[in-house]
């Protein structure tokens, strides 16, 4: 039989009593508490003290700490650099001085911050030049560590615009196309895009993002042009190894198409530091249409194929209390439409999913094919001022043809995310996602919503 | 990064403090020749306590407190380790160079208050001559010399809330006072532009080009983010200067080993310990060590360390340069605790936070009395001295917060001369309100408390 905890405390208290009287804190005969009182004002008489130092810990306290001291050592020298570290960004003025730094962003017009190129691409950051003579251009520069990196030129003024892009993606992951796929068969590819394009944008009232709600509806026009090659990763064997067939013909060879499309997307969310309440929807066409030999950044080295994407996007989300708990589900659906003729369709014009693009759990382009189909159901709760906790549970899969898609054949995925937040916005998160093929922890600092 | 995303990473490196409070820079008492033995005292050596550093330690203190062998065992027992200055009736043994009893212990008079921080005269008239100006924190704010060459430091409200800070500030003020401990002299005055004039000498720190002189367009900077009156006068709080030698702040653990006086861990020391329920009741939680000083005086012909209370930007319904958050007062920083119960309901219980009701008086921020928890009332980040306290350190507490009668509150609250009549009597109100649940929680029904005797 246990002791009661009345016994444990009994005899813990015989035994430290003796030990508590510390000799000093005590030990002075017990005067009136207002004798020699000088009135209200504060007091210049020598303050009262014990014959000896009062130390914060008794000696049996100071020794039953040492095992312990012993064992966090580790953690006490992690606890003394992060303290030397915020001693530092204090008493150097370190914020101040990176917030008066980034005020001068407006009037210098460059601005560096880090690149948000996708996952798996290691740490990057981006440099934009908005200059200030000049507002209409904007020219930017984003590299990561992997390698990856990607180049914009956009000009515009009004609703117009004309941008050039090109973007190199030198370890994209590719496991085959379907649900079939396996996790073993991964390999590796790089990409080369470039574009150029001319849009339009409509939105009412020139909106500012504090506009509710937001509107928006875009076209745009111009050619685009693809390269697949050998993958850069060292960790994994090229698409050129695991699937030799599938890469033979498109490796190295220059596909472009004149692209063109519109989207519409009208944003009634609001609410902060996460958006509480409110729904999105949007929708997009985009055809991929045969190349215009006058318009054409290369001369395609193979004839290409013409097809038609359709991206339908929404969501939705309530909140009760007064610290919102959120309830959102989200879908997204990717039909593609391949036209006639025998020309190249290439592994980058693939739907993913996994990584962020949906089904987080798994591998980003863990599954790609011509569709696909994810839907995504959220709780957010807070855990104190500052933090709070996304759950979410992930259901989707990729078809060849999306009629094809069946519940039974969805893949799941599940992840945590824990949120640092501001009152008004949320910071950064760390996270886990997981799914039968294993886990995947991820982070971001900024641009979570 | 965006603007926002900076201006948040900022926020919570500051770990959402309010400003750092304007450093009384006080000369050395000029009083000379009070004694040889005076002079030759040792002067301890000034320090500087890192906000950030204390925010993390503070943060992290909870986890390491929750794996201590010897708390567990003192928790367990039964036995915690009471204060080590009080008698055998249990009072704050005297002298005391941190607390003077007061309200609870002796007649205060509501004159007695308002005379105890200083002349409480402000400014004199003429021209102030800005000297130098605060470019650290977040709320705006200077320091000047008066026509009599008297140094104050000088701090506003934000415009979304003007009267909020300056209040809350004075109030606190002679409430601390009253309470026993030691505050700045601190008034609220008014200004126009042309009363101030740059000192030939007056600098600034510049993030980026150091320390330079002071411009008439900085100053008009400083102002153009402090709220006005009406009239286009401004409102401020002057802060006289303490006398004497600032040394740094106070912690709320350990000892300033040199100091021959400071002799007790100051977790033990009673009167911290007890400020928790006073704390409690002005809802001051933004109770770190940063918004403490020692100052090295030469009072009655001899020279010490006197310990006192500043910058009270962050109490009543104040936080700086915002109002308090609805949950302020029931949790930390990082709540262990709240995180724990919030993961295993999933957020589905609400917090006692939740049904507070703001009371939509600018001036008078996030203060209430209908939801305030006695007994669960927390600071912004833990208190080592707070974590030690004991029932008979919160009585003690409770015992000066029962002896505060409402005449007391209501002319502390009278100071910060609100122009709206409806926030003095909310603010009498909560305060009175908070007072009678503090003493009924601690004292129980039956203690002859001020609580009684008010009308």
């Amino acid at each position: 039989m246990l002791p009661s905890r009345q016994t444990i405390r009994a005899a813990l208290f015989a035994v430290i009593l003796p030990a508590s009287l510390a000799p000093g804190a005590a030990a002075a005969p017990a005067p009136d508490s207002l004798a020699g009182d000088p009135g209200l004002g504060p007091s210049t008489a020598a303050p009262w003290n014990p014959p000896s130092p009062v130390p914060g810990s008794e000696p049996w306290e100071a020794a039953l700490r040492v095992p312990g001291k012993i064992v966090s050592l580790p953690f006490e020298a992690l606890g003394a650099a992060t303290e030397a570290t915020l001693e530092y960004v204090e008493s150097s003025n370190l914020l101040p001085r990176v917030e008066a730094l980034l005020a001068l962003r407006a009037t210098v017009g460059l601005d560096v911050r880090p690149a948000g190129l996708g996952d798996r691409t290691g740490f990057g950051g981006e440099a934009q030049y908005n200059p200030r003579w000049f507002r209409a251009l904007v020219a930017d520069v984003s590299g990561s560590t992997a390698g990856y990196n990607r180049e914009r030129v956009r000009l515009s003024r009004s609703f117009a615009s004309v941008e050039y892009e090109s973007d190199w993606r030198p370890r994209e992951l590719f496991f085959g196309e379907g649900l079939g796929s396996s996790k073993r068969s991964v390999s590796a590819y790089a990409s080369q895009v470039e574009l150029a394009r001319l849009g339009l944008e409509y939105t009412p009232g020139g909106a500012p993002a504090s506009r509710w709600p937001r509107l928006q509806a875009r076209a745009w026009a111009g050619p685009r042009d693809v390269v697949l090659r050998r993958g850069r990763d060292p960790r994994k064997p090229s698409i050129t190894e695991s699937f030799p067939s599938t890469s033979a013909a498109e490796l190295d060879t220059h596909v472009e198409h004149f692209v063109y499309g519109v989207r519409a997307a009208l944003d009634t969310r609001r609410g902060s530091p996460h958006w509480t309440n409110g729904w999105r929807i949007s929708g997009q066409a985009e055809r991929y249409d045969k190349s215009l030999d006058w318009l054409a950044l290369r001369s395609g080295d193979a004839p290409e194929r013409p097809f038609t994407r359709y991206v339908a996007e929404g969501e939705a989300g309530i909140s009760f209390l007064r610290d919102p708990r959120t309830v959102r589900l989200a879908l997204r659906v990717v039909d593609s439409e391949l036209g006639a003729g025998s020309g190249l369709f290439l592994v980058p014009d693939l739907a993913r999913l996994g990584g962020r693009e949906g089904l987080s759990g798994f591998e980003p382009g863990r599954f790609q094919a011509l569709d696909s189909a994810v839907g995504k159901l959220t709780y957010l709760f807070p855990l104190g001022r500052y933090v709070e906790l996304d759950t979410h549970a992930e259901a989707g899969g990729v078809y060849s043809r999306l009629r094809d898609a069946r519940v039974s054949s969805l893949k799941n995925s599940y992840g945590v995310q824990l949120r640092i937040r501001s009152l008004t916005t949320l910071l950064g998160f760390v996270g886990v996602d997981w799914c039968d093929e294993g886990a995947r922890v991820n982070f971001s600092l900024g641009g979570i919503e | 990064m965006t603007p926002a995303l900076l201006a948040g990473l900022a926020g919570f490196a500051a770990l959402g403090f309010a400003a750092a409070p304007v450093a009384p820079e006080a000369a050395v008492d000029p009083k000379p020749g009070e004694g040889a033995e005076a002079q030759a005292a040792p002067v301890p050596r000034p320090r500087d306590v890192s906000y950030y550093r204390d925010g993390f330690e503070q943060t992290v203190r909870p986890l390491t407190r929750a794996c201590d062998l010897p708390t567990l065992i003192r928790r367990l027992s039964g036995n915690p380790r009471e204060a080590a200055n009080v008698d055998a009736s249990d009072q704050v043994r005297l002298p005391s160079t941190w607390w003077q009893p007061r309200v609870g212990f002796r007649v205060v008079t509501a004159d007695d208050m308002l005379r105890g921080p200083g002349p409480g005269t402000g400014p004199a008239p003429g021209k102030w001559r800005v000297a130098k100006a605060k470019t650290r924190g977040v709320s705006a704010g200077f320091q000047i010399k008066d026509a009599q060459g008297t140094r104050f430091a000088i701090k506003f409200d934000v415009p979304k809330y003007p009267e909020l800070t300056t209040g809350a500030e004075v109030v606190a003020t002679y409430l601390y006072w009253a309470a026993g401990y030691n505050v700045p002299d601190n008034v609220i005055v008014t200004f126009r532009r042309e009363d101030l004039e740059i000192a030939p000498d007056a600098k600034y720190d510049d993030p980026l080009k150091g320390n330079i002189p002071m411009s008439e367009e900085f100053l008009d900077k400083v102002l153009a983010k402090a709220a006005r009156n009406p009239d286009g006068s401004y409102r401020a709080v002057a802060s006289r200067f303490l006398r004497g030698k600032p040394l740094g702040e106070f912690e709320y653990s350990g000892r300033r080993k040199d100091d021959p006086e400071d002799l007790i861990a100051h977790q033990h020391r009673r009167e911290l310990r007890g400020l928790w329920t006073i704390n409690s009741w002005i809802h001051h939680d933004d109770c770190s060590a940063r918004n403490t000083l020692d100052m090295w005086v030469l009072d009655g012909g001899r020279s010490f360390v006197r310990h006192y209370l500043i910058d009270f930007n962050g109490t009543l319904g104040a936080a700086s340069i915002d109002k308090h958050s609805d949950r302020s007062g029931t949790e930390y920083l990082l709540d262990y605790g709240v995180a724990a119960r919030s993961l295993a309901t999933l957020g589905l219980v609400p917090y006692r936070w939740e049904a507070a009701v703001d009371p939509e008086l600018p001036s008078i921020g996030f203060i209430e009395s209908r939801r305030f928890d006695p007994k669960g009332w927390r600071p912004f980040l833990p208190n080592p001295a707070f974590d030690e306290r004991t029932l008979r350190d919160i009585r003690w507490g409770a015992r000066i917060v029962a002896g505060f009668k409402e005449e007391l509150i209501r002319a502390a609250v009278k100071q910060a001369r609100y122009s709206d009549p409806r926030a003095e009597d909310y603010l009498v109100r909560v305060l009175l309100e908070r007072r009678d649940k503090i003493v009924h929680r601690w004292l129980g029904a039956t203690a002859p408390t001020a609580a009684r005797t008010d009308p």
